[in-house]
């Protein structure tokens, strides 16, 4: 994940809407990734 | 997996250092006040979003854990059953293979001869001498060679076996194959 969600948008360069909707998307994503890791185990 | 997904789960919803939380700090309170609305909409989306798909992958973690659960229990039919043996040892046969078991353990073998025997191997390779009560009539059976055999008969030339020692004479003492265990006429000889 580029962004972090440790800093602030001003400090990561975030100004705009459309920059924010990416921001999001990008988190988004991020979180998609992880759960698909805790999906592939195997049940037990 | 339910561990996995706890840790997931308190990686993103935790209260005091989840992403969540952390974006709702760093983000939307920190948002300048032009950006804040949008920053409040994709957020309220992306929670939206992140507890739909927690609560989904929670539903199928519990349906699989179910499907598992229930697999386990069940019974497959189609499977060959548990193969019984009819019937078992004697307890005398048993009895006796545990003493065989103990000679070999020593150092002994079992080895397996004919009934009919030499007086030769039953007696003088014995060293039982000629002039031995044991030889006479009285007290060992000797035998006629059938007429089948072509032989003329001379009784003494064969008899039944009064001993088992006279295999291990007559075997020199060898194993035999292990089947001969089950024989009634092996005995226990030295190797």
């Amino acid at each position: 994940m580029n962004i972090s969600v440790e800093k602030t948008l001003a400090e990561q360069s975030i100004l705009t809407a459309e920059q924010v909707v990416a921001a999001f998307a990008e988190v988004r994503a991020q979180a998609e990734t992880d759960l698909r890791g805790v999906s592939n185990e195997k049940t037990v | 997996m339910k561990k996995q997904f706890e840790e997931f789960k308190n990686h993103w919803l935790g209260r005091k250092s989840g992403v969540v939380t952390k974006i709702t700090d760093n983000w939307l309170k920190q948002a300048p006040t032009d950006l804040k609305k949008s920053v409040g909409q994709e957020f309220n989306k992306f929670k939206t979003a992140l507890e739909a798909l927690i609560e989904e992958r929670r539903v199928g973690i519990e349906a699989g854990a179910e499907e598992a659960a229930s697999a386990k229990d069940r019974v497959d039919l189609s499977l060959p059953g548990v193969a019984r043996l009819l019937g078992s040892r004697h307890l005398i046969r048993q009895v006796f293979q545990e003493i065989e078991d103990i000679f070999f353990s020593i150092g002994f073998s079992v080895v397996e001869g004919p009934e009919i025997e030499t007086p030769y191997h039953n007696f003088e390779a014995l060293n039982i001498p000629e002039f031995h009560p044991v030889r006479d009539d009285m007290d060992t059976f000797y035998m006629e060679l059938p007429p089948s055999s072509g032989g003329k008969a001379d009784p003494g030339q064969l008899l039944l076996r009064t001993h088992n020692f006279a295999d291990a004479d007559s075997h020199d003492g060898k194993a035999e194959a292990a089947g001969a265990r089950d024989c009634a006429r092996a005995s226990v000889s030295p190797r």
